[in-house]
């Protein structure tokens, strides 16, 4: 039960409370549910299964990080694969763990008080000036950057006790509690009325916009683009954390019964507590317009508090702690995760000791961050998000799924996911796995790649065939790439640095990132072929 | 609250709710066999 509340940990995150809800509202309320449990059956529970399957595989010829566990399954190239799985982990520890500290902050902030009699402008505010640098490099955030320390220091002590004494203790501990905080908050968030505690509006109304069906959103390719990337995110499918965790596994233990038990506690998160708490609440005091339009991420902070303050002092201070102690507790089951496919790879090939190998990471991860917290505000944040959270996710997901399908063979991957299984999978999705899912991913990443302005297809087509070319999303791969949505064009402008120039040295930072982790594992090769020699 | 919207959030959610509890059910009844 520990390995399941491990892996459940791993998938239910930030995403489940904070990503998942915005998405439903930016994607057409009830419409949105269909494509996304659609997504969750053809991609997210054979990636779930495939997942398992490879790490379990990997780990009996003893190799528990990514790289070595593709190169198990696949001749030499699918090694960098595991590279780049390593790279998307420590990517997105960097700017995981300085959200995770903000919850960590908002939890101490919200039992102090700190947010009476603040009105919502000074709230939101708050928000800005504790991430904020101000002026100058010297006015670093120094709140900030120490709950960060302190989210990072308990991390990599977690991390440096090992997978069952460490995550999976944590596991047993955060997961119940989440659970719980979560059920009271939606309980309360559900039955909010218009008129009781100040609320302007019924909570129902927050509820029937994300359940009315909508079908009219179902002809639309950015509702499943959205609904698809939601399901990758929320399960950690193609970061290597899940196969990293499967590698523990015994070589004949089940895993077909185990990865759905995990995802489905996930989608139950999801669904049911994930559904019922933000965009209620925000809808009682809001208004459904005023949620619609300014739906997003950081309403969890920046409004948030505001709207448990109507609770009165006791009541808002309780509820603060259950909000940011529930997103503090899926943050970290997650971030835990993110550490485990590089402190594997280090004791594997290079024996570190446990403790050596999460300093290690601990360290990494402080510097990788420290460009995210000092030019959060000029987007650094955000390109790591956009690189190693989204797109690569998409990219590794799509690799594992050829390399399982095709490189190593379908029926061989089959009978492993089989072997020793609990339940009894039903053949049909030995065919999806084989050629929906990667059909399925392969149109998520070239989505992604090209998507369209406003996610209109049928207009970016018409464009395109017109001659006027085809318009590019801000958020579209191809966009990012070539700045086409940026304001500026150069580095420098009247003597100082562009947010240009800041964007592109992240990406620097990235690369560099990735070619340092690529050059560890070619290391570790080498090791092995010399080994082998002896 | 419409009542299609009522049923929809009811049938999504209770569907999702069973199946958690019948593979976690599941998981504990092959560990009490093993």
């Amino acid at each position: 039960m520990g390995l399941i509340l491990a892996m459940a940990g791993n998938a239910v995150g930030l995403g489940n409370f904070l990503r998942f809800p915005i998405q439903a509202v930016e994607n057409g309320g009830g419409a949105f549910i269909i494509p996304y449990l659609i997504s969750f059956l053809l991609m997210g529970l054979p990636l779930l299964w495939v997942e398992w399957a490879i790490g379990r595989y990997g780990g009996r010829f003893g190799n528990h990080s990514t790289p070595f566990i593709f190169n198990s399954l696949g001749k030499s190239p699918w090694i960098y694969a595991g590279a780049l799985s390593i790279f998307v982990n420590l990517g997105m520890a960097a700017y995981y763990v300085y959200i995770e500290s903000w919850t960590l902050s908002y939890t101490w902030y919200s039992i102090t008080g700190a947010f009476d009699q603040l009105n919502r402008t000074e709230v939101a505010a708050f928000f800005d000036n504790y991430v904020d640098i101000g002026d100058g490099l010297l006015n670093l955030p120094l709140v900030a950057i120490l709950f960060f320390l302190i989210t990072l220091g308990l991390n990599t002590w977690i991390l440096a006790q090992g997978l069952e004494s460490g995550i999976e203790k944590v596991s047993k501990i955060c997961m119940p509690l989440l659970l719980l905080f979560g059920a009271i908050l939606a309980i309360r968030a559900i039955t909010l009325d218009e008129g009781e505690l100040g609320a302007t509006y019924s909570a129902s109304i927050g509820l029937n916009y994300l359940w009315e069906p909508r079908f009219d959103s179902l002809l639309k390719p950015s509702v499943w683009l959205a609904a698809a990337g939601q399901v990758f995110f929320t399960l950690s499918l193609g970061m290597g954390t899940i196969v990293c965790y499967a590698s523990y596994i015994r070589s004949q233990q089940d895993v077909a019964l185990n990865a759905m038990s995990a995802g489905w506690l996930n989608e139950f998160v999801e669904v049911v507590l994930g559904a019922s708490i933000i965009i209620p609440i925000a809808v009682g005091y809001m208004g459904l317009d005023w949620v619609v339009e300014n739906a997003g991420f950081m309403m969890g902070f920046q409004t948030m508090p505001f709207l448990f303050e109507q609770w009165g002092p006791l009541f808002s201070s309780v509820a603060g702690l259950f909000w940011f102690g529930l997103l503090f507790f899926a943050g970290i089951t997650s971030s835990l995760a993110m550490g485990t496919p590089f402190t594997a790879l280090l004791q594997d090939e290079f024996k570190f000791s446990i403790k050596k190998s999460a300093l290690s990471f601990g360290f990494i991860v402080g510097l990788l961050a420290f460009p995210c917290i000092v030019f959060y505000q000029q987007g650094v944040f955000e390109e790591f998000d956009y690189w190693t959270g989204t797109v690569l996710l998409v990219v590794i997901a799509f690799l594992e799924i050829i390399l399982f399908s095709w490189a190593f063979g379908i029926n061989k991957g089959w009978d492993e996911i089989n072997l020793g299984a609990d339940i009894r999978i039903p053949v049909f999705f030995k065919y999806v796995t084989c050629y929906v899912t990667p059909l399925f991913i392969g149109l998520v990443l070239i989505g992604s790649m090209f998507s369209p302005e406003n996610g209109n297809w049928t207009a970016a087509f018409s464009s395109l065939s017109s001659g006027d070319g085809w318009p590019f999303a801000a958020e579209s791969v191809i966009s990012k790439i070539f700045h086409m949505h940026e304001p500026e064009i150069h580095w420098f402008e009247n003597g100082a640095v562009t947010r240009l120039f800041i964007i592109d040295m992240a990406r620097l930072v990235l690369l560099i990132t990735f070619a340092g982790i690529s050059a560890v594992v070619y290391k570790a090769v080498r090791n092995r072929e010399k080994t082998y020699q002896l | 609250m419409s009542l299609s919207a009522l049923i929809t959030m009811l049938a999504v959610q209770l569907l999702v709710s069973f199946i958690t509890l019948y593979f976690i059910f599941l998981v504990f009844s092959n560990k009490q066999q093993e």
